[in-house]
């Protein structure tokens, strides 16, 4: 293996002799994290414009090609990770065509589960811990991301496990009117690598003064929610200040796929879910969802399976069977958009402004582009195409 | 002491002090995004060097002379391969196994390394194209081979790829997944995964 690296290292030393990349001055608004093709290592593509005929751009590799690669969070223009072998929590800046680390901190734990922003620098980030002794514990750290500093960190210890599902998901933070408000549900393993998850999800509200648990509030109508959010987005809130979530049983994230993939709400102000309003999405579509993307006038994009096309996780990632679609907050209309299937799990892609939804695709044609629907007129039409190297498109972000 | 590029050139030539043996052995296990030393003068970073063969249909790069390249190119291959022809033209048939219930055992052979998780056996075998095995392994391939499993499923194995390959219940069936396919799977499967196998 250090052979080949070699190899292809002095190959390309030679190619780059022959060829002096000109210099590039791009003032890039959006990267795109792409998985590449041979095992060749992960790369963020920066670009100006999603546009079709936007032509210049830079690539970046990443310098390793670990499978958590696309775990990080951007803000900004700022990136940050958590290394999972060192605790290392670091950030990055774009210079030119290179990611340079500017600062980093050391934290307890090595794995993110959930985070939200209480403002521009100030990060909550929540992780489960003492897995091992079955203690459903979770540790929220505040960190201003500015100072890299962490501001507190709290270890809080969450009530209603039970013997048979004791493993602990924290799947959503948010922060409101001096109160930590926690989603999670419990999971226990199924032999060696599976998992369940059980069929309540708990709402907790905390006093983040004191940590005192104010209120637990029961749901069952669904389960799992929210998710790995450094992965992919499953919370937003929408311009008067409503908290709107999704819960996601489906293989790929909960695996209780009995229960159905729904929208759930939060009124601003509010700590307790609103009892009222649920968005079935499984009823509706007949399939489960993951990702779930705020696109401005009451309106968010989800992106759904189809569990006619895989046959289980071995090519759950693989096969062409995602669809996207608009769903209307205020009435539950769910409307699919004609763009053509994507593949990849979990992947965070999709962005819009006033006009369009944009969309980072990776189709049967092994075409890898960036695609539009227009709000108003809701025509499909091309956007970027991306470098035939790439074999998922992971991330679409915007830089500003 | 930084990576460089010089260092990496005394790493292939063999001439690194243990020191920067180490060094460089760290950073290639690294799983930070810091790629190397940029105070160095060489013509550029290694990571966009790297990336000048993969992405020259995105950026405004200056053409390049195919021709020199293809030539270039080919003599390195051929190189390679002629490399690869002699040191690899005998097959070979090995048993490994891991009796520790959590610790991985790590084996190297002429054409693959191997990594088996605790409770593991395998019997990987290059001349009757087989593999037979109980629990899960990683496969790092020195050649490109293929491998029948016990169910009769053709396993293809590509020359410095990394392979993650189970029988448990919970995939249903044996399953091999390259490396990157495994960022796809369900995040508690992942961490299980890693947990076994660190250098995932």
């Amino acid at each position: 293996m250090r052979a080949l690296v070699f190899l292809s290292f002095f190959i390309s030393i030679f190619l780059f002799s022959c060829n002096q990349i000109t210099e590039q001055n791009i003032d890039p608004n959006f990267v795109l994290c792409l998985f590449n093709k041979e095992e060749t290592p992960t790369s963020f593509l920066l670009v100006e414009s999603l546009d079709e005929h936007e032509d210049v751009s830079i690539q970046i590799p990443l310098s390793t090609s670990r499978i958590g690669e696309r775990e990080y969070l951007q803000k900004k223009g700022s990136f940050y990770r958590l290394s999972d072998r060192s605790s290392v929590f670091t950030k990055y800046q774009l210079q030119g065509a290179s990611l340079i680390p500017v600062d980093s901190l050391q934290l307890r734990n090595n794995n993110i589960e959930t985070v939200s922003w209480i403002d521009e620098e100030n990060l909550l980030a929540v992780c489960r811990e003492d897995v091992a002794e079955k203690k459903s514990q979770a540790r929220v750290y505040q960190i201003n991301v500015k100072e890299m500093k962490i501001v507190r960190e709290d270890t809080i210890i969450l009530p209603h496990a039970t013997d048979e599902f004791w493993a602990l998901h924290v799947g959503l933070v948010d922060f409101d009117k001096g109160d930590l408000w926690l989603a999670y549900s419990f999971f226990k393993s199924k032999g060696k690598y599976g998992h369940t998850t059980s069929d309540t999800t708990y709402y907790a509200t905390i006093n983040y003064g004191n940590l005192e648990i104010r209120n637990v509030q029961k749901e069952t109508r669904s389960t799992y929610p929210g998710g790995y959010n450094i992965i992919q987005s499953y919370s937003f809130k929408d311009e008067i200040g409503d908290y709107y979530f999704m819960t996601n049983p489906g293989i790929a994230l909960g695996n209780n796929v009995k229960l159905p993939t729904a929208i759930f709400r939060k009124k601003k102000g509010q700590h307790l879910v609103d009892a009222t309003y649920m968005i079935n999405i499984s009823d509706a579509i007949g399939n489960h969802a993951y990702g779930m993307w705020y696109v401005g006038d009451g309106k968010a994009v989800i992106r759904n399976e189809q569990k006619n096309l895989y046959t289980d996780f071995s090519n759950f990632h693989s096969v062409y069977q995602f669809e996207y679609r608009v769903v209307d907050l205020k009435t539950g209309a769910i409307e699919k958009i004609n763009f053509p299937l994507d593949k990849g799990t979990q992947k965070e892609n999709v962005w819009s402004d006033d006009q369009y939804i944009y969309v980072a695709i990776d189709d049967s044609n092994d075409e890898h582009r960036v695609w539009k629907y227009n709000l108003k007129t809701k025509e499909v039409s091309k956007g970027i195409k991306l470098p035939n190297t790439t074999n998922y498109t992971v991330r679409l972000d915007y830089l500003k | 002491m930084e990576i460089n590029q010089d260092i990496l050139h005394k790493y292939t030539a063999g001439q690194c002090s243990e020191d920067e043996k180490l060094l460089v052995e760290k950073w290639l296990e690294n799983d930070s995004w810091d790629s190397i030393d940029e105070t160095n003068t060489a013509p550029s970073e290694i990571g966009q060097t790297m990336w000048v063969n993969v992405s020259t249909d995105t950026g405004k790069t200056k053409k390049i002379s195919w021709l020199r390249v293809t030539a270039a190119a080919s003599i390195v291959v051929l190189f390679g391969i002629s490399l690869l022809h002699f040191k690899y033209d005998t097959r070979d048939a090995h048993s490994f196994a891991n009796e520790s219930f959590d610790q991985t055992k790590f084996f190297a052979a002429d054409h693959y390394d191997v990594l088996l998780s605790g409770n593991t056996k395998a019997n990987i075998d290059l001349i009757n194209n087989k593999l037979t095995f109980t629990g899960d392994l990683i496969i790092k391939p020195k050649r490109n081979f293929t491998l029948l499993d016990a169910d009769q499923n053709t396993l293809n194995f590509k020359a410095g790829r990394e392979y993650f390959i189970s029988d448990s219940p919970d995939f249903g069936k044996i399953v091999v997944f390259q490396k990157s396919d495994l960022a796809f799977l369900p995040s508690n499967m992942q961490i299980k995964i890693k947990e076994q196998f660190r250098s995932i």
